[in-house]
């Protein structure tokens, strides 16, 4: 072989190698722009990409699938939720309608709670303090609203609770004081004593007499029942603690032993 | 016997399909109705309401004037107003929330058991110059109007349109419809439960809500009305776009919104958000498994003790029962029987039949099924003369009883 021939030779060799070498190297190109760095020539790594391929069809339809779902949910929910808005816009409407009906007084309000959590105790025992004098008064329901009070030592009262008023005929004379001092050992009673506060107030929009206080240690609530009587509640459950007539008329209390509420 | 029904008339698909009528198709079906057999009727109800109305006012001013019948419990007769008699009982209470307000006096009976509605309307009424006596009989009176032909246009999307025309003459006439001229709210939940019930066959059920919660607001009865109105948006849900879908989803909870309004406007004035039903309990108004039995044990004795004006209330919960059941068989929707039987029925349930004379007024299909008994001229007449003779009797007797 002639040393041409041998060139041509070498020549042609190199070009096929170069032809070569430029197609792994486009192939390589295409399969990174297509983000997969691995050789495409390879078997091994072939399947991969078709497997990469397959994954992102069943992607696709699942999204497809879950975005159906969700806008079927959507249109499930959706009257639902357009329902509970319109009820709670009705609602707040009819809350604003209301508003035009008067309020009765805070004062009004608030004796009228204490009055329902007088009559929720179930029993209650007063001692009356007369003086040097003491009194230890309970009451006990006998039918309807009659009541008995017992006053020791040994003292009785038949008491109708629906027809107090000839009682507070009496206080302003300073008759029966333990009796009427007394009355504050029956929840019903003093319930009644207490409405009898509330009605009038609330008929005339008038607020009531009721003075935040302390009495001790204690965080009180006082109520003027009469311009004699008072009532000591406490400030957090309402409870009656005592009641006091006015030191002008006479220095006399009646400390009030707060039964459990009615079951 | 001659019958005396006409064959219906295109009346109730019309009165079904307005929603999607357009405008110049609702204009042309709403002169035909003025001038066809529809404007016939509400002329003829619109008669029967002033017959009725004027026969109430002045039974009640007789009655006013001359102190008659004696022996009144409750009324003051021979006082101020030409009408105090129709402002007597309840009336008062009503009054009394409209003056001061709510206030529950606890164990006894108290204003939270009387619903909001009407002394709203009294306080309106206040406003633009009417005293609450007079703003309560107008009112009553014209809502009760509206009420009729409002029951004339739901009935005849269920039965035949003479049924729908008697059926609002025999409400006008009917012998407890004196209440509908007091100072009680029930000609205005009349008139809304039937407005709410053409709403919502029509399907606007936007303004069906807001009858049906305005209703609620005027007498606890109006939260029954549940009933018709999920079962009307169930019949109708498939062929609705979602917007209508929720609105009708809306009008079925509007009733309970309503009571929750007013529950939260009871626990923001008086601290308490179920004084409603305090209040009801203190006049003997809770739900007794047996409440039905002691109410009936109560009729039977009746007599014994003295109250026998126990046995009017029975007669008319007996017949509201017949006409429900005369109702069903007619072709009345269900939902509606369900709803009217509730009326009558669940009050008994508090152990008494006292009042369920007044309450099942709102049972509105009691009405159709009496006008579908009376398909012969002469039980048409013969319900007729008896109705107006018990009316006059009843507006006579409202001093002697509450109704």
């Amino acid at each position: 072989m002639s040393i041409r021939a041998r060139v041509i030779g070498i020549v042609a060799r190199f070009r096929d190698y170069a032809r070569s070498v430029q197609q792994s190297r486009c192939d390589l190109a295409d399969s990174v722009s297509s983000e997969n760095i691995l050789p495409p020539d390879r078997p091994e790594n072939r399947a991969p990409v078709r497997a990469v391929e397959g994954h992102g069809t069943l992607d696709l339809a699942v999204g497809e699938r879950l975005r159906k779902s969700g806008r079927a949910l959507g249109r499930a929910a959706l009257p639902p939720l357009v329902g509970i808005v319109l009820a709670g816009l009705i609602g707040g409407a009819a809350f604003a309608a209301m508003q035009l009906l008067p309020r009765p007084a805070g004062t009004v309000t608030f004796v009228n709670r204490l009055a329902e959590s007088i009559s929720s105790l179930d029993a209650v025992r007063s001692i009356e303090r007369v003086g040097s004098r003491r009194l230890t008064t309970s009451c006990r329901r006998i039918t309807g609203q009659r009541y008995l009070l017992t006053i020791s030592p040994h003292r009785r009262f038949v008491i109708d609770g629906s027809t107090l008023t000839p009682i507070e005929a009496r206080w302003h004379r300073g008759q029966a004081l333990a009796v009427e001092v007394g009355l504050a050992g029956c929840p019903s009673l003093l319930t009644a004593l207490v409405e009898r506060l509330v009605l009038p107030a609330f008929e005339s929009s008038m607020r009531l007499p009721v003075y935040v206080g302390r009495s001790g240690h204690a965080h009180v609530i006082r109520v003027s029942l009469t311009s004699s009587l008072e009532l000591v509640v406490d400030r957090r459950s309402l409870a009656p603690v005592a009641m006091r007539f006015a030191l002008a008329r006479l220095g006399a209390a009646s400390v009030l032993l707060v039964g459990a509420p009615k079951p | 016997m001659t019958e005396i029904d006409q064959p219906a008339p295109a009346a109730a698909p019309a009165s079904l399909s307005p929603p999607r009528v357009t405008v110049p198709g609702r204009l042309r079906l709403r002169t035909q109705a003025l001038a066809g057999t529809g404007g016939r009727a509400r002329l003829a109800i619109l008669c029967a309401w002033a017959g009725s109305r004027c026969i109430v006012l002045a039974t009640a001013a007789i009655v006013q004037a001359t102190g008659t019948p004696h022996g009144a419990a409750g009324v003051a007769l021979g006082g101020r107003g030409t009408l105090d008699v129709l402002q007597s009982w309840d009336g008062r209470w009503y009054r009394t929330i409209a003056t001061h307000g709510y206030l529950l006096i606890p164990g006894r009976q108290s204003d939270p058991a009387f619903f909001p509605l009407l002394p709203i309307v009294l306080r309106i009424s206040r406003l633009v110059g009417l005293s609450y006596g007079i703003g309560s009989v107008v009112v009553s009176s014209v809502a009760f109007g509206i009420g009729l032909l409002a029951l004339y246009e739901l009935v005849r999307t269920w039965l035949p349109e003479p049924i729908a025309r008697r059926s609002a003459v025999y409400a006008a006439i009917f012998p407890m419809s004196f209440v509908f001229s007091m100072m009680y709210p029930e000609a205005i939940a009349f008139a809304l439960i039937a407005l709410a019930g053409v709403f919502a066959a029509r399907r606007r059920w936007a303004s069906c809500a807001a009858c049906a919660a305005a209703a609620t607001l005027a007498r606890p009865e109006g939260a029954i009305l549940i009933i018709p109105i999920a079962a009307a948006a169930a019949q109708a849900w498939k062929s609705m776009p979602t917007a209508s879908r929720g609105r009708a989803v809306g009008a079925a909870l509007s009733p309970i919104a309503a009571l929750v309004g007013y529950s939260g406007y009871l626990w923001w004035s008086l601290g308490q958000p179920f004084a409603w039903t305090k209040a009801q309990a203190a006049w003997g108004r809770s739900f007794h498994s047996t409440g039905i039995y002691a109410a009936l044990l109560s009729l039977l004795t009746a007599a014994r003790h003295h109250e026998t004006w126990l046995f009017r209330d029975g007669i008319f919960c007996l017949v509201f029962l017949v006409c429900l059941l005369v109702a069903w068989r007619a072709g009345v929707p269900r939902a509606w029987i369900v709803a009217g039987a509730a009326m009558v029925l669940l009050p008994l349930t508090s152990g008494a039949f006292t009042s369920d004379a007044r309450f099942g007024l709102l049972a509105l299909p009691v009405y159709p099924g009496l006008a579908y008994l009376a398909r012969t001229r002469r039980i048409d007449l013969g319900i007729r003369c008896v109705s107006i003779a018990l009316l006059i009797a009843g507006v006579a007797t409202i001093v002697l009883h509450w109704p």
